[in-house]
């Protein structure tokens, strides 16, 4: 045998063994999920609501809503926003310098006049020039600031907010009428141990929505779309679900989440240089929360809802995951410290680890793994055997634990009920090693590279805005 | 070989059929389901007009609305939860009462003893909806298994309801421990009586009970809780006294600015916010002179609440534009500024 041979052979049980501990550790997270969903099978949860609803209980919340050029959903995200139920809320609509007619828009439409307030300056952000409030719905605040990006705006929101809780929002995504209800449920039962609740993401493209709520909810025909919502409700249930139980939680989603004013003021806001700013805040929280050796958690909560509108484009979608990618990269390696350190408890011996070895250099492994099985192929028989190892490994975790989850989260929780959707997703399942799978890694990989070379220019979404999609249907 | 090709083969395919078995399960399961929705739908239309004769105009029941199979059990119950919830007449729920303790119990008892909890934890909201007390000693029997923190809550907040002297040697004598949220709905649905015999038992409740006591006697707005409260200001442990103030306060009424006013110059910048909400209570003349000395507090809150306190008595912007002009303390004179020129609108 040639060095060669041996240098193929080594990656070949290398990758592998690294596939067979992926597939274990998605495999128990899904289990974890598995008993979790079966203990509240069809529990009546609107009970929990009439509790939660009465203000006696609930903590008041203000909403932020950081707005940069948003012209086409805005006005539908805000009134989406106003049918929420909940006792006490104020909503402050952050407009971060956009250059189309957002402003005018949002003035316009809610009928605003500029007002005075007091602002308390507890996390620096660039200076807000003026303040105005709806007339027909007074806890309705709309901040006009320098533009500073969506992390800046957040922080000036948080100065604006007086409430203790906050909640951000971003202004294309839709929630579920109970959700702030829902999502602040850990935290008041908790006796406010929770300091940071994330709520669970849906894709909004495909469903009916009107007058700001979902009404039915659709499976899009878009292979592109269907792959995402697969990827949504994997992500919720191997791994959110599992790591939320052992409060190991690093990533809640920016697009919906509930924070603690006074911790996030002490952690210092978020981050306005970097890319995955929530990442980056989940994970500043966790490491005061250690270093004041404070019980208390951050969690992810299944039942709160938020719709969310997701890339139709190859193009857009390659943006957004090189940007995660690259955020999720810059957060870990800005905290590298924590990585197996003691002090840091679970946080830094189990989620570090699992999102170093899992979450970010996953995609390298991962595609050399598919090369292997090409390169096998081409060069002759000797490495047949681990290629063939390494496609079933493949097929157990793309294909069995894709379905898996599909079917789990058919049975416990019911998103799309009509048969035909969820058959239509199991299909589409078995074609993703084909062709979702390898792009999206290879989409992730250049985030790394990205990270490496630390670029800045993060791709900008385009917005189609869900109602307009609506009206043209 | 770190695995067996041939294990990992079969792995596969007996997951694979596993998936396709219970796929077929799903669909299966399904449309029985949709099938028991149509049921429930059906019996729904068919008795609603019968329902709203019988309870909301007290005609004698008609036979047909007693339930026999389980989708007319779960049809009976959307429908008296959806009247539960939506009305709040006494008759009508004396009648829903009547119905669930005769026709129901054995349905709710089932479920209270099924193996799975979310059929437990649903059955003891139904009790608590429908007021089953007839199924109260039921749920004592429960107490006997290993319940979970949920089904004890559930539970305490039967006792609460329909049985309060267990409900109050619990309180005193259990060692689970609630959190705030839970004791203050504990406390905030229970019957008048009970919270006036928890004064006594005052020092025997967990802290947590303790804070949301007296949370719930300030927005209740409790007057004749005033006194305890009072008494409570003295207490050794600061939040008490905190909450105490905060209670009053939400109370409104004020009966000896003395006993508040050595909290103006407490150590702990809560009891000064409180103090000075409290001062806001009192006509301004009577709260001025300790204001002008809280408006030059160290504490944002505490100087902004003095500031506001002023400002929205009588001649409070006079009084402001004094402070202003003639104060040496710079975080005074740059609150009473910010006041005059901003704050007139919402706080």
């Amino acid at each position: 045998m040639s060095i060669m041979d041996y240098i193929m052979l080594f990656f070949g049980l290398f990758i592998s063994l690294y596939m067979l501990i992926v597939v274990l550790t998605y495999s128990s997270m899904l289990f974890i999920s598995f008993t979790q969903l079966r203990k509240v099978y069809r529990l009546d949860k609107s009970e929990l609501d009439e509790d939660a609803i009465d203000f006696v209980y609930s903590k008041p919340i203000s909403i932020i809503v950081p707005a940069y050029n948003e012209e086409a959903g805005i006005v539908e995200s805000i009134h989406s926003l106003l049918n929420i139920r909940y006792p006490q809320v104020e909503y402050i609509i952050v407009n971060d310098g956009s250059t189309d007619r957002t402003q005018e828009i949002l003035i316009e439409q809610f009928k605003m006049k500029p007002i005075e307030k007091i602002i308390r300056t507890e996390i620096p952000s660039k200076p807000v020039e003026q303040i105005f409030q709806s007339t027909i719905h007074p806890n309705l605040l709309l901040a006009v600031k320098e533009n500073g990006g969506k992390a800046d705006s957040l922080n000036a929101g948080i100065n604006i907010a007086k409430y203790p809780y906050f909640c951000s929002i971003d202004g294309d995504s839709i929630l579920q009428e109970n959700a702030l209800l829902r999502i602040m449920k850990p935290i008041i039962t908790s006796n406010e141990k929770v300091i940071a609740a994330g709520g669970n993401i849906r894709v909004a493209n495909g469903t009916d929505i009107h007058l700001g709520a979902v009404s039915h909810t659709n499976l899009s025909n878009q292979p592109l779309v269907i792959m995402q919502v697969i990827e949504y409700l994997r992500a919720f249930l191997m791994g959110r679900i599992a790591l939320s139980k052992f409060n190991l939680v690093l990533i809640i989603s920016g697009a919906f989440s509930v924070f603690n004013k006074k911790w996030v003021v002490k952690a210092g806001g978020y981050s306005v240089d970097m890319i995955g700013e929530d990442m980056e805040l989940v994970v500043k929280l966790h490491r005061i929360l250690k270093e004041e050796k404070s019980d208390n958690r951050i969690e992810f909560v299944s039942d709160p809802v938020c719709w969310t509108e997701v890339p139709e484009k190859f193009s857009f979608l390659r943006k957004q995951r090189r940007r995660w990618h690259q955020g999720l990269l810059a957060s870990l390696w800005k905290h590298k410290r924590m990585t197996l350190n003691p002090k840091y408890g679970a946080i830094g011996m189990v989620s570090f680890p699992f999102f170093w070895i899992i979450e970010a250099l996953g995609p390298i492994i991962e595609l050399g793994g598919y090369l292997y099985i090409i390169l096998s192929f081409l060069f002759g028989n000797i490495y047949y055997e681990y290629a063939i190892l390494l496609t079933l490994l493949f097929i157990l975790y793309g294909t069995v634990l894709s379905i898996t989850s599909i079917l789990l989260e058919a049975w416990a929780i019911d998103t799309y009920p009509k048969s035909r959707d969820v058959l239509r997703m199991i299909y589409l399942s078995i074609t993703e090693i084909f062709w979702y799978k390898p792009l999206t890694l290879i989409w992730r990989i250049e985030g790394i590279i990205r990270f490496i070379f630390n670029r800045k220019d993060w791709g900008e979404m385009k917005r189609v805005g869900l109602a307009k999609k609506e009206v043209s249907r | 070989m770190i695995i067996s090709i041939d294990i990992l083969f079969i792995i596969i395919i007996v997951m694979f059929a596993l998936l396709v078995c219970f796929t077929v399960y799903l669909m299966r399961n399904k449309r029985k389901y949709t099938a028991l929705e149509q049921e429930i739908d059906t019996f729904l239309h068919t008795n609603k007009q019968a329902w709203y004769h019988h309870l909301i105009n007290g005609e004698a029941l008609d036979e047909n609305l007693i339930p026999h199979h389980t989708h007319e059990y779960m049809s009976t119950e959307r429908i008296l939860l959806t009247y539960i919830q939506n009305l709040s007449n006494r008759d009508v729920q004396t009648r829903i009462r009547d119905f669930s303790n005769q026709y129901l119990q054995t349905y709710y008892r089932k479920n209270l003893q099924s193996r799975r909890w979310s059929n437990r934890m649903n059955a003891m909201y139904r009790i608590k909806d429908f007021q089953i007390v007839s199924l109260v000693p039921d749920c004592k029997k429960l107490e006997k298994s290993n319940l979970s923190m949920d089904e004890s809550f559930q539970l305490f907040s039967i006792y609460s309801l329909f049985d309060q002297e267990t409900f109050l040697e619990k309180l005193r004598t259990t060692t689970i421990t609630f959190s705030e949220y839970e004791y203050k709905k504990l406390l905030f649905e229970s019957k008048p009586e009970i919270r006036e015999t928890l004064k006594e038992y005052f020092d025997d409740l967990p802290i947590a009970c303790q804070y949301s006591f007296i949370d719930v006697l300030g927005f209740t707005i409790d007057i004749n809780a005033l006194p305890f409260l009072e008494s409570q200001v003295n207490h050794e442990t600061p939040e008490i006294r905190i909450r105490s103030l905060k209670a009053i306060h939400e109370i409104g009424v004020v009966t000896d600015i003395a006993i508040f006013l050595p909290f103006a110059t407490s150590e702990i910048w809560e009891e000064r916010l409180m103090c000075t909400k409290i001062l806001g209570d009192v006509p301004l003349k009577e709260a001025l002179p300790t204001l002008e000395k809280l408006i030059e507090d160290e504490n944002w809150w505490v100087r902004s609440e003095a500031a506001r306190m002023i400002s929205k008595g009588r001649f409070g912007k006079e009084y402001l534009e004094k402070i202003m002009q003639t104060s040496t303390d710079k975080f005074a004179v740059d609150i009473a500024t910010e006041f005059l020129r901003k704050g007139v609108t919402i706080s």
